[in-house]
């Protein structure tokens, strides 16, 4: 007992009654109901849709007495296939979680100590303007000084982007390169477009480090394990549930995937096996490529892969004698420097036996156009180009690339970066190498968190803004996660009025641009108009009954499917130089690229060292979800798999301490699970653990971060981070 | 009786990912909060975990929950017959007559049964709340490979006669207990 | 009970509730503590906290036998048969809006089998658990004299409702 507390029982003998509370004036959360709001209440059903991870999943919410009992699915809403996995179902919990952020909070003590006071939205607004435009002016008025960074999966961020957009930075940056740029490149390069994958009619899939069963994507998950009459060949240096339900699992060599489709090129195209027709007239650079795979035999292969030469053969004869036969072209991609070159690979198995635009195969994605929200731009005449711009052939301007910024603006080259704002991405936790990013949060001068959660990014920021949850907003409609062959349009209905003190994405960025002005000194509030309600009505204001819909079913769709065929027929036009599917690309080689994939091999990452992969849980989304309850109890923690025999000779056994050492200073301590599941020169561990932030109970202080172990590297095309460059040592402790 | 249900689940193990959305919709949607506690659960996903050795690996999932027997080894052992079968096919439990004694716990050759931190015992009712409005058990709909069909296996037409008609090789779990389980599994 | 004690208790409950609050300068005062030191105390105890909310002031969260959301759902419909109106903006759950409840039926001098049924229903495990929580976290004083007083409330309630002989009519 403290010093204070003595003090007070000493203080306070003659009971409470000697505080002289003198403002009770009555009720303050109590008042008489009217009859007929109380009949109102009892049960009743909002249609809606989740927002745990990116697939939208349409819901009917149960709520009784104005409490969330139950997010059941609909069985109507066809990307979802009728489903609500264990995260969706679990999310019902997410408003009444008694650590949520509540009211806005401004930190007190030091960054990350963890001391706060609360504020009105007013004082949060002044107290960040204040600080942000004292450094606007320090660094002479440009805004570039200012990082924005969001985090996609609801319409709010769009107000979040417009925000920065007027504000006047270029410095945008989202989730991408953490995860899909290279593939988005690699088939872009290839197709034109980043497809969708007709699974549902394919019967043979190939699936190169895609985790299917446990990183759910609609309708893709459902289609690929529902019906088991499919043949599924999974290449992953783990074996995972996806692996499990595979009818063959080969621990493919990490980084060497690349290998793997050249082969399958040469077996296919030596024998004659690909759709001659269709390459003819629909392909570019057949003849080079042709050439080109020669040297790339099933024998030289298998000592890249450790796959068997006569296994891969066969696959690519079956491949190429199968209608329909895909390799699928996952989503998370971000894993060795050669990525954007095996993504081209892989689209490129595909296109020579004539999957593009064919069922089973690889169909552009189509999605139900809504009004766009339109706005007015804000320009400034001293606004600077992105931080990172010469470092990335291919930058996305909204997404930036994560690893080349954050070293940038650590070292403030070739401008400084003095403060971020950070809409619900967690980057303490999902950026590799955490220690590079505390690094850059100590030379912030102010750092905004919006955010739901005490995430360890809100621990850390100067002023944590409280987001209403998906369950008490309303989103307008978009297509979003929910584009596809079956394209349609979810919304989101507040199932509860807000709890707490809490706003909307638009009505927190609304609020906040009342305290900037543009250069002509306009206050920013004016860049926008309407509000949700409208932008819901005028999104689908072309689509007569659509809001009735949404409004019953949580969805709309005008029953419209991806057109297959008609970019074969010409009816559409490949989006690529040549307008043809480029096996050989003019565009990569101007660009000082190959201009074909071409092999090199991994470095060798030496004795007794390990290489870290990542991978996912079907119970959880990235670093969203551990603290869960009803999650969190069937993953108290993680633990890090080390391959059985490689265990043994190491004297390491499950539930020993070990701690893992990376090359750049990164070092973690997690318990071991020694398991038959893993390559001998790999480790692996679940993302969502070892939080920094006390904030989120359940995970602070079990397992180990993913972020302090990964080491940051990235490669210049797409400006992926790699997330397979991580090279550990282990020591029992 | 013409109209007398039979209520009966049949799965298809081998859609199962292990996903654990059948776990976590049932304790939504029946108010379970386990606590931690990994017994307190109506439905459960066995799993053989991986078997073999690198890289010659295997592993598969079965859910389960309570059979619903056609002879529940459950009812007898009840000393004040809590436990008893409905019409339906579907076991309940009277919780304001169970006295706690565990002894149905302890008989179920399934383990489909738990006590409850009220100290009464509890399993699955196949939602009799949502069958009584015409819905299926929160554990078949939830699913996102569609492992569970549920249905009147006393109704020729309903989807579950039919799939056991297509595999006459579907088994019950612990034939040998005499149990007449109505989960049926056809991989 | 007589009606005027209920009064007392009533209005006694609604300052405990007002000790609840977010601290003002007059109660750190009070507490020998700066205002801004006070005021992260109390965010430690019930809003975002090392380890997560040390004294999480939400019944459901120390419920032993009970899912948090039944419970929740539960008293909410108690309130409303009752034509109470709780803030939507505080899970049901919420302590201090719970003992407004308790409050209001007491002010309302509210009949015997109700109050039972209320104190019976929903203030069973959980006062303890929220005073044991403040035991062991709270370095103010303050919040755990009132969980405490809250507790010893409860009780005279309890006893006052034994004594009272069943109503027959």
């Amino acid at each position: 007992m403290s010093i204070t507390r003595r003090k007070f029982l000493k203080g306070s003998a003659a009971g409470l009654g000697c505080l002289g509370i003198s403002s009770v004036t009555g009720f303050r959360y109590v008042s008489k109901a009217h009859a007929e709001e109380l009949a109102a209440q009892k049960v009743k059903y909002v249609a809606s849709s989740c927002a745990i991870c990116t697939n939208k999943c349409v819901f009917r919410g149960q709520v009784v007495n104005g409490v969330i009992k139950r997010l059941e699915p609909q069985p109507e809403f066809a990307k979802g296939r009728g489903m609500m996995c264990a995260r969706g179902n679990a999310g019902a919990w997410t408003p009444y979680d008694p650590d949520r952020v509540k009211y806005p909070m401004i930190r007190t003590g030091k960054r990350g100590e963890g001391k706060w006071k609360k504020a009105t939205w007013e004082e949060a607004y002044a107290y960040i303007a204040e600080k942000t435009n004292k450094v606007v002016e320090e660094e002479g008025g440009h805004r570039s000084c200012i990082g924005f960074v969001s985090s996609e999966g609801t319409y709010h961020e769009h107000y979040w982007n417009q925000f920065r957009a007027v504000f006047g930075s270029p410095n945008s940056l989202r989730h991408p390169t953490l995860c899909l740029s290279s593939v988005i490149r690699g088939f872009m390069a290839v197709i034109g477009t980043y497809p969708s994958v007709d699974v549902i009619n394919s019967p043979f899939i190939i699936l190169a480090g895609a985790d299917r069963a446990e990183s759910i994507f609609t309708p893709d998950t459902m289609d690929m394990f529902s019906d088991r009459s499919k043949k599924i060949i999974c290449l992953d240096p783990r074996f995972t549930k996806t692996a499990a339900k595979s009818t063959k699992w080969y621990p493919i060599k990490p980084g060497t995937d690349m290998a793997f489709a050249l082969a399958m090129m040469n077996v296919i195209i030596g024998e004659g096996l690909h759709d001659k027709a269709y390459v003819d007239k629909y392909a570019h650079g057949f003849e080079q490529l042709t050439k080109h795979v020669k040297q790339y035999t099933p024998e030289w292969a298998a000592q890249e892969t450790e796959i068997p030469a006569q296994d891969i053969r066969e696959i690519a004869r079956e491949f190429a004698g199968t209608p329909g036969a895909v390799f699928y072209p996952g989503r998370r991609s971000s894993w060795q420097g050669n990525d954007v070159e095996t993504r081209r690979a892989i689209a490129m198995v595909n296109v020579i036996v004539g999957n593009f635009d064919r069922k089973g195969g690889l169909i552009p994605s189509v999605a139900i156009p809504t009004a766009n929200y339109f706005y007015e731009p804000a320009w400034y005449t001293n606004s600077r180009p992105r931080l990172e711009e010469a470092d990335v052939t291919f930058l996305n301007p909204r997404d930036g690339s994560w690893i080349p910024w954050r070293d940038r603006a650590i070292k403030g080259d070739p401008y400084a970066i003095r403060g971020l704002y950070i809409y619900k991405q967690n980057v303490v936790a999902s950026l590799p190498n955490r220690n590079k990013t505390m690094e850059l949060f100590d030379k912030m001068d102010i750092i905004v968190c919006v955010d739901t959660f005490m995430s360890d990014t809100a621990w850390h920021a100067d002023v944590v803004l409280p987001e209403t949850s998906y369950l008490e907003r309303l989103d307008p409609p978009n297509g979003y996660g929910v584009n596809g062959i079956e394209p349609t349009l979810t919304i989101r209905q507040p199932l509860i009025k807000p709890m707490f003190d809490t706003r909307s994405g638009f009505e927190i960025v609304t609020g906040l641009a009342r305290y900037f002005e543009d250069e002509d000194g306009f206050t920013l509030d004016e860049y926008f108009e309407g509000d949700v309600e409208s932008h819901t009505r005028d999104a689908v204001a072309d689509y007569p009954g659509a809001l009735e819909m949404m409004k019953e079913k949580g969805f709309f769709t005008d029953g419209r499917t991806a057109p297959i065929g008609d970019y074969l027929s010409g009816k559409k036009a490949i989006n690529t130089p040549t307008k043809k599917l480029e096996l050989y690309s003019d565009d990569f080689k101007n660009r000082g690229f190959d201009p074909m994939p071409t092999y090199k091999k991994p470095a060798d990452i030496g004795a007794n060292k390990f290489r870290f992969v990542v991978g996912r849980h079907a119970i959880h989304t990235q670093s969203m979800t551990a603290a869960f309850p009803e999650l969190n109890w069937h993953m108290p923690e993680n633990t890090v798999w080390i391959n059985a025999a490689k265990a043994k000779s190491m004297g390491i056994k499950s539930g020993d301490m070990v701690q893992l050492k990376n090359r750049t200073g990164g070092d973690v301590q997690i318990k071991a699970q020694v398991t038959e599941g893993i390559r001998p020169d790999c480790v692996y561990y679940a993302n969502g653990y070892g939080s920094l932030s006390k904030g989120q109970p359940l995970v602070y202080g079990k397992g180990a971060s993913q972020a302090q172990i990964l080491e940051a590297h990235f490669e210049p095309i797409s400006g992926n981070a790699l997330m397979h460059e991580t090279i550990v040592e282990i020591r029992k402790v | 009786m013409a109209n007398k249900k039979l209520w009966t689940i049949v799965f298809d193990a081998d859609k199962c990912i292990d996903c654990k959305a059948c776990d976590v919709a049932c304790k939504r949607e029946n108010g379970i909060d386990a606590k931690g506690n990994q017994d307190v659960r109506r439905n459960w996903i066995n799993t053989t975990g991986v078997v073999g050795t690198y890289p010659n690996l295997k592993q598969s999932f079965q859910p389960e929950q309570c059979h619903q027997c056609g002879n529940p080894p459950c009812v007898p052992v009840c000393p004040v017959e809590a436990t008893y079968a409905k019409d339906d096919g579907v076991v309940v439990i009277d919780k304001d007559v169970c006295i706690g004694c565990t002894l149905c716990v302890i008989e179920c050759p399934y383990e489909a049964r738990y006590m409850t931190e009220n100290d009464t015992a509890d399993k699955c009712d196949f939602c009799a709340h949502r069958v009584a409005e015409g819905k299926v058990p929160a554990c078949v709909d939830t699913c996102p490979t569609k492992v569970r069909v549920f249905g009147d296996m006393n109704d020729p037409n309903s989807a579950v006669a039919k799939l056991l008609k297509a595999n006459p090789n579907a088994k019950v779990l612990h034939p040998e207990r005499g149990t007449k389980p109505n989960l049926h599994y056809i991989s | 009970m007589i009606n005027q004690e209920r009064q007392e208790v009533a209005q006694r409950l609604l300052e405990l509730v007002a000790l609840l609050e977010y601290p003002t300068p007059e109660i750190a005062e009070r507490c020998d503590l700066g205002c801004e030191e006070l005021e992260s105390r109390y965010i430690r105890l019930f809003v975002n906290n090392l380890g997560g909310v040390a004294a999480p002031p939400y019944a459901g969260c120390f419920l032993e036998k009970q899912d948090r959301l039944g419970f929740m759902s539960a008293f909410s419909g108690f309130c409303l048969e009752h034509g109470m109106a709780i803030d939507p903006a505080q899970p049901p759950d919420y302590i201090p809006m719970m003992m407004e409840v308790l409050a209001m039926h007491l002010s309302d001098d509210a009949q015997r089998e109700t109050l039972l049924s209320l104190t019976a229903d929903f203030y069973r495990d959980w006062p303890k658990g929220f005073a044991a929580a403040l035991q062991e976290h709270d370095d103010v004083g303050i919040y755990v004299t009132v969980a405490d007083e809250f507790c010893q409330i409860l009780q005279k309630i309890d006893a006052e409702l034994a004594a009272i002989p069943v109503r027959s009519n």
